[in-house]
């Protein structure tokens, strides 16, 4: 049997137009499995409900209908501390990677902080050896932790916001719309950075784009949203 | 119709230079394209070109437009130009758009005193600029700037650049963050304008706007200009590597990180 990281069963959801009277259906039925390591692409125009699938798949959102599986576990089913457990090795970063640190912390005691949420004996030292090799794996270079998230470039910052999100081991990440504010070259590095961790680390990836090429060189499979009928 | 001769931009408090020695020029009513990545100093460029750089950058060098130095201008003679001949789209279009107005006050106040129209006119005047620009008059007008997608709010203030005479449009990063079908619509838009004669000095990533736009280009890295022609020469027979680096890294072309010895043979030792 294959191992899913997680899986979405027979998914729906709608949503009421606002001053309307009427629903607007995203999807019906809809499921989709993810396997360790593996990058599956999200295509779909804006506002076809892909950043609303990352989010239901994360179990931030509710679908109307149907089941997420976090390792085969399902979380609607779940207890709430069961949940919990397992609520940090699904992770996300958006397309405004600055919204994932405080304006007013230094990089480093925003990574500092993570490491320490999720191993609350370790040391100083052992945080700091953390971070050292998670954000080399990144090429990101050690003197821009010392930096405030305003004083980064739009790479680096989303580059950081990686490096938050590796620093909880995750088993599954949604990247949504990670690099469409960035240029071509910078785009380039980052997709690149995250196929190989991907690989390396066996972390499935959700990478929602609006961008078709873009999901064509970096992912195998590509799942279309469509309004009516999401085409796999 | 716009040339820029040897243009450096100063830091004052940086005690840095981002800008070194740009030079090129912008034919009447045909499309001029600054390509770079983030931080290549192509905003500045056009910041420099409308007047409005931060307080602590100054401009060294001259950009003229018909026959004015720009860089060399009174406050005043300023007032003249700008928004009235010289209009600029800008990146973040919030940032130029008033969140606690609903938008067709916004724009109906632009036309209410640059083309003095009367207030019972403004909305049959305004209802086909609305339409033209796939916006409802009466439902996109009545919203919020924060109600608005991206795209929309672009438009709206393509709306408000129509109000001015301006010959001449600087147009910073018009498709970043855009879906493909808003992007589509945002260079049809551009296009639209070089149509009706304007000109465009256009600041973007997006190697396909160029493409689309025509006319002349030039690849900006680390403050310099690399290479300068038109786009089709430019892009289909590059001769820098930093350009031919640039073009591989779009997805469509296989999405191939620079080489870092290109960037770090590139990067010079900034003046202090």
């Amino acid at each position: 049997m294959t191992f899913y990281c997680i899986r979405g069963e027979n998914l729906s959801k709608s949503y009421r137009v606002l001053g309307r009277n009427n629903q607007k259906q995203l999807y019906r039925d809809l499921s989709l499995a993810i396997r360790p390591g593996e990058l599956v692409g999200l295509f779909g125009q804006s506002g076809c409900g892909k950043s609303t699938l990352g989010d239901i798949l994360l179990g931030l959102k509710k679908p109307d209908r149907g089941d997420v599986f976090w390792n085969e576990i399902n979380i609607s089913q779940a207890g709430q501390k069961k949940r919990k457990e397992l609520r940090h090795f699904y992770q996300k970063i958006h397309q405004e990677p600055g919204s994932s640190f405080p304006p007013q912390q230094r990089i480093e005691d925003a990574l500092h902080d993570i490491v320490r949420l999720r191993q609350p004996d370790s040391d100083h030292d052992s945080c700091t050896n953390k971070i050292a090799s998670t954000i080399q794996e990144l090429h990101l270079e050690k003197e821009l932790l010392n930096r405030y998230p305003d004083q980064l470039s739009g790479g680096e910052i989303q580059r950081f916001a990686l490096a938050r999100v590796l620093l909880n081991n995750p088993v599954f990440l949604v990247a949504d719309e990670p690099t469409s504010r960035l240029d071509y070259s910078v785009q380039a590095k980052i997709i690149r950075l995250l196929m190989q961790i991907a690989a390396k680390n066996k972390m499935g990836v959700l990478l929602i784009s609006h961008d078709h090429a873009l999901l064509e060189v970096a992912c195998r499979r590509i799942v279309i949203l469509d309004q009516k009928h999401p085409e796999m | 119709m716009l040339r820029v001769s040897k243009l450096s931009i100063r830091s004052v408090i940086k005690r840095k230079q981002p800008v070194r020695g740009v030079s090129f020029s912008v034919q009447k009513g045909k499309a001029f394209t600054l390509v770079g990545e983030t931080g290549s100093g192509k905003t500045l460029v056009a910041q420099a070109v409308c007047g409005n750089l931060s307080g602590e950058l100054t401009a060294d060098g001259k950009i003229e437009y018909k026959g004015v130095d720009l860089v060399r201008l009174s406050r005043r003679e300023k007032r003249r130009l700008y928004g009235k001949e010289l209009f600029l789209l800008p990146q973040e279009p919030d940032s130029a758009l008033d969140p606690t107005m609903r938008v067709i006050s916004q724009v109906a106040e632009v036309f209410r005193y640059v083309r003095g129209y009367a207030v019972k006119d403004l909305h049959h005047r305004l209802a086909p600029i609305f339409s033209d620009l796939d916006l409802s008059l009466s439902e996109a007008g009545r919203l919020y700037p924060c109600q608005l997608s991206g795209g929309m709010k672009q438009r709206i203030l393509l709306a408000i650049s129509l109000a001015v005479p301006a010959g001449f449009i600087v147009v910073d990063e018009p498709t970043k963050g855009l879906d493909k079908l808003s992007r589509t619509s945002a260079v049809h838009r551009l296009s639209n304008l070089l149509e009706k004669g304007k000109t465009l000095l256009c600041i973007t990533h997006d190697l396909g706007v160029a493409r689309e736009l025509g006319g002349h280009m030039a690849v900006m890295y680390d403050g310099c200009i690399v290479e300068s022609g038109s786009v089709n020469h430019v892009l289909n027979s590059p001769r820098h590597p930093y350009t031919r680096g640039l073009i591989g890294a779009a997805p469509e072309n296989g999405m191939i990180p620079i080489d870092e010895e290109v960037l770090a043979a590139m990067k010079q030792p900034e003046k202090k």
